[in-house]
């Protein structure tokens, strides 16, 4: 019998005008795992800029990974 | 005749009342809902800041986090070992031993959001955030860093040429 335990739940963070967005997944969901992804390529579209925060420390994302366990997702940078 | 005369009075103060409605929602009514709509936007604000602080300050080490509510200062160190002290989100609030950068967010976000995305930048990719920054350095030193970091960043296909 399988152990039961509380599920891993992952989060990708969107820094906007609220503070940020908080989205929880669960990484073996396939479907919620679609919807984040979907999400994630929409804001890399539009030039945002993603940090797997799970590590320390962290790395740039280019394309969506669900094994990070947190991603910060932020507007694109300029020089001021 | 009496009635006529009535009639008029009648009119002339419904004419007044409509008068006096119309002063009251220009003067009164139409205030009163802008004090309402800027309360409640600035309770949005205070609430987004609020948030934005508490995500900001839960990404801090313990030594950063005292550093920054004692001198409103954090320092970060980046791959390189260089050590860069970021200050309140403002133009040139990042400085190192011999240079000061420049680093906009995009974006309609709190100050804190933009600190530490800052931050998250310079520890998690350096050479992009060089690449990005406009730095300030009596220094020649980083006239060569900057060099060094627009070639690696496009030969990571990091930027985009105007």
């Amino acid at each position: 019998m399988a152990a039961l335990g509380p599920r891993p739940i992952h989060v990708l963070r969107i820094l906007d005008e609220t503070g940020d967005t908080q989205v929880n997944y669960d990484p073996d969901d396939a479907a919620a795992v679609r919807e984040v992804e979907e999400r994630f390529e929409e804001l890399m579209r539009r030039n945002f800029v993603a940090f797997d925060v799970s590590t320390q420390p962290g790395r740039i994302m280019r394309s969506f990974d669900p094994q990070a366990k947190e991603i910060i997702v932020s507007h694109q940078f300029s020089g001021g | 005749m009496a009635a006529a005369l009535l009639a008029f009075l009648g009119c002339l103060v419904a004419i007044v009342a409509a008068m006096y409605g119309a002063w009251l929602a220009v003067h009164v009514l139409l205030p009163w809902i802008g004090r309402r709509a800027a309360g409640r936007d600035n309770a949005f604000e205070r609430a987004a800041d609020e948030r934005a602080r508490t995500l900001f300050l839960s990404k801090l080490c313990a030594a950063q986090r005292r550093s920054w509510l004692a001198r409103r200062r954090v320092t970060v160190r980046a791959r390189s070992g260089t050590r860069y002290t970021i200050a309140p989100y403002d133009p040139y609030n990042i400085r190192s031993n011999d240079a000061l950068f420049c680093l906009q967010v995009g974006g309609n976000t709190p100050d804190y959001d933009k600190l530490l995305a800052q931050k998250l930048l310079i520890e998690c990719d350096e050479q992009l955030f060089l690449a990005k920054a406009n730095v300030r350095s009596y220094s020649r030193v980083w006239d060569g860093r900057k060099e060094a970091a627009l070639a690696d960043c496009r030969a990571r296909g990091l930027l985009v040429e105007a």
